[in-house]
């Protein structure tokens, strides 16, 4: 796999995907994370609605192409999703990397674009530091919120 | 324009050779992470390996002499060619374990109240080390100011000097700006001022070029200095750190096991006389035999040329890409390599992350390198999180420089035609 598949028109378009970027006024939870490699940082914010479901998103992103298309992709699929679904999404993309293939839930179908990453694995933090920033952010609304469920 | 010839001189290393039997574009822009390796280290490894393989300082037989002699040869090339006594040099994994043990035994005498001094150019070996050992026995740990092109601020500098600081952590060469420190007229002004200092030089940058130096260690006035073989176009998983032996002699080992004693009983240890006393377990055989190989090598090669020819490189990478207003960019610690300057040429282009300039250059086959290069609190002072750095050595052409410039400009055009 070249460098050339992996920076793909449809990646590019989404790491562009401005639509979730910057801060929330009152998150439920929030999260930052930062890769140890290159010091790339990712702030998360969301809100849960009380059925527990992500009812809003948004990323403050200082990184790479790879990353910030996965941002972008959790916003433009995940809003509306069950914390189990944002799991499932977040093991199905690391599998996609890990083996180039996968099981992607229906509404997140668009990660498949990250199956040209499977061979670079030094960017797989890349595109998983956003997950890794959501997974926190869910945590800390839960703990906050008080609702698991 | 210099005699030195860098075609030649790549016929010194089998990469070129493979890159092109692999049919692969071959731009090696990295050497600031890791060299190259010379043919003769290699030679020298397999030899050992396939001939003379066996522990050493332990057994009698014919192959573990042999092996004991060429690693003690290892020693002798190491003082050899830094100036030092053959017993102030100690064997270690690399720059970074050099650093934690020098950090570890000079933290044993620090109390609180104490200060230690650290140039906020270092590598993070020289940072993190002091973080873990100083601050534990209770020292403050403060940074050394730098100047907007990332030298060390000398007046800041001489302002933090009193008889409270006990240790001073420098960087020879950064490895990211490439600027170089005076270390006579640094080392002189802190042993005036902060008499109470011992002087810890991260040398991972200068080692491969120290005849440029014209001096020998001791004669510096600095206590410390640690560096790799696997930037000197030696083997990884080896390096060494020079000490002075008054200052060795009062340090507690980091690292316990067989070698470094002189006897163990339930009721007490000894501990070996430097530099065994650092050296404990199995070292590194066959690298330290390669790392004094390298540094053979090092020892027959014209460095005024070579870095000539290197410095000229780096400078017009430098102005080339500062020269282009459309790619917006920033070369870290300036474009002006005419003096005092190591060929690491780092830069930052808004808009464009130096992983994606990296991984699109890497299709050209250019190898550079893209993130913080372990150095966060330098790019904190330059305001960027990360950068992307062309690292060069005497076996690269001004081909490569073309090749990097026209990678660099197609990254750009993708990631900004967005």
């Amino acid at each position: 796999m070249s460098s050339l598949d992996l920076y793909q028109r449809d990646l590019l378009r989404a790491a562009a995907d401005a639509s979730h970027a910057g801060r929330l006024p009152r998150p439920d939870g929030s999260a930052t994370v930062n890769n140890p490699l290159c010091g790339d940082k990712i702030t998360i914010d969301i809100t849960l609605a009380p059925d527990n479901t992500l009812s809003a998103y948004t990323h403050e992103t200082e990184a790479c192409v790879l990353c910030q298309a996965s941002a972008g992709l959790i916003g433009s699929t995940l809003e509306g999703a069950t914390a189990t679904l944002i799991t499932e999404t977040h093991q199905a993309v690391t599998q996609v990397l890990e083996q180039g293939s996968g099981t992607l839930p229906t509404q997140a179908k668009g990660f498949g674009i990250f199956a040209a990453v499977t061979d670079h694995t030094a960017r797989h933090a890349c595109v998983l530091m956003p997950f890794e920033a959501l997974t926190q952010a869910v945590k800390d609304a839960q703990a906050k919120t008080g609702n698991s469920s | 324009m210099t005699s030195f010839d860098p075609l030649a001189f790549r016929n010194h290393f089998p990469a070129f050779a493979a890159m092109r039997d692999e049919g692969r574009d071959f731009h090696y822009l990295d050497s600031g992470a890791s060299t190259l390796v010379a043919a003769p280290v290699i030679a020298a490894m397999a030899d050992h390996d396939t001939r003379l393989r066996a522990n050493v300082h332990r057994s009698v037989h014919y192959w573990a002499e042999q092996a004991t002699q060429a690693f003690e040869a290892a020693r002798d090339t190491l003082a050899a060619y830094f100036g030092t006594p053959r017993a102030e040099i100690v064997l270690t994994s690399g720059t970074t374990q050099a650093l934690n043990i020098i950090a570890y035994g000079l933290s044993d005498g620090l109390q609180t109240g104490d200060e230690v001094l650290v140039a906020a150019d270092n590598h993070h070996a020289n940072i993190v080390s002091w973080q873990i050992h100083a601050a534990a026995k209770g020292a403050t740990i403060t940074p050394i100011a730098l100047t907007p092109l990332g030298q060390i601020d000398e007046d800041a500098l001489a302002a933090q000097l009193t008889d409270k600081v006990r240790i001073v952590a420098l960087s020879h060469i950064s490895n990211v700006t490439g600027w170089e420190v005076d270390l006579n007229k640094i080392g002189s002004m802190i042993r005036a001022k902060a008499p109470n200092a011992a002087i810890i030089v991260d040398g991972a940058q200068s080692a491969c070029h120290w005849p440029l130096f014209e001096t020998a260690l001791p004669d510096l006035p600095i206590d410390f200095y640690a560096c790799s073989a696997h930037k000197m176009f030696g083997p990884t998983g080896v390096g060494m750190f020079w000490g002075r032996s008054d200052l060795m002699e009062n340090m507690p080992p980091l690292l316990g096991g067989g070698e470094m004693i002189t006897n163990v009983s339930f009721d007490g240890t000894g501990f070996a006389q430097p530099p065994t006393r650092f050296e404990a377990g199995t070292p590194p055989i066959t690298q330290a035999i390669g790392f004094g190989a390298a540094v053979g090598f090092l020892t027959g090669l014209d460095h005024r040329a070579i870095r000539a020819h290197e410095v000229t490189l780096a400078a017009t990478l430098a102005a080339t890409l500062a020269a282009q207003p459309p790619l917006d960019t920033t070369i870290l610690g300036g474009a002006d390599f005419s003096r005092d300057r190591a060929p690491l040429v780092s830069f930052a282009i808004t808009g464009c992350h130096p992983h994606d300039i990296c991984q699109l250059a890497d299709r050209s086959g250019v190898a550079m390198r893209g993130g913080h290069h372990c150095a966060q609190p330098l790019m904190g002072h330059f305001g960027l999180l990360a950068s992307t750095r062309a690292s060069i050595a005497g076996y690269n052409t001004p081909d490569d420089m073309d090749a990097a410039i026209n990678a660099i400009k197609d990254a750009i055009n993708l990631l900004k035609g967005t």
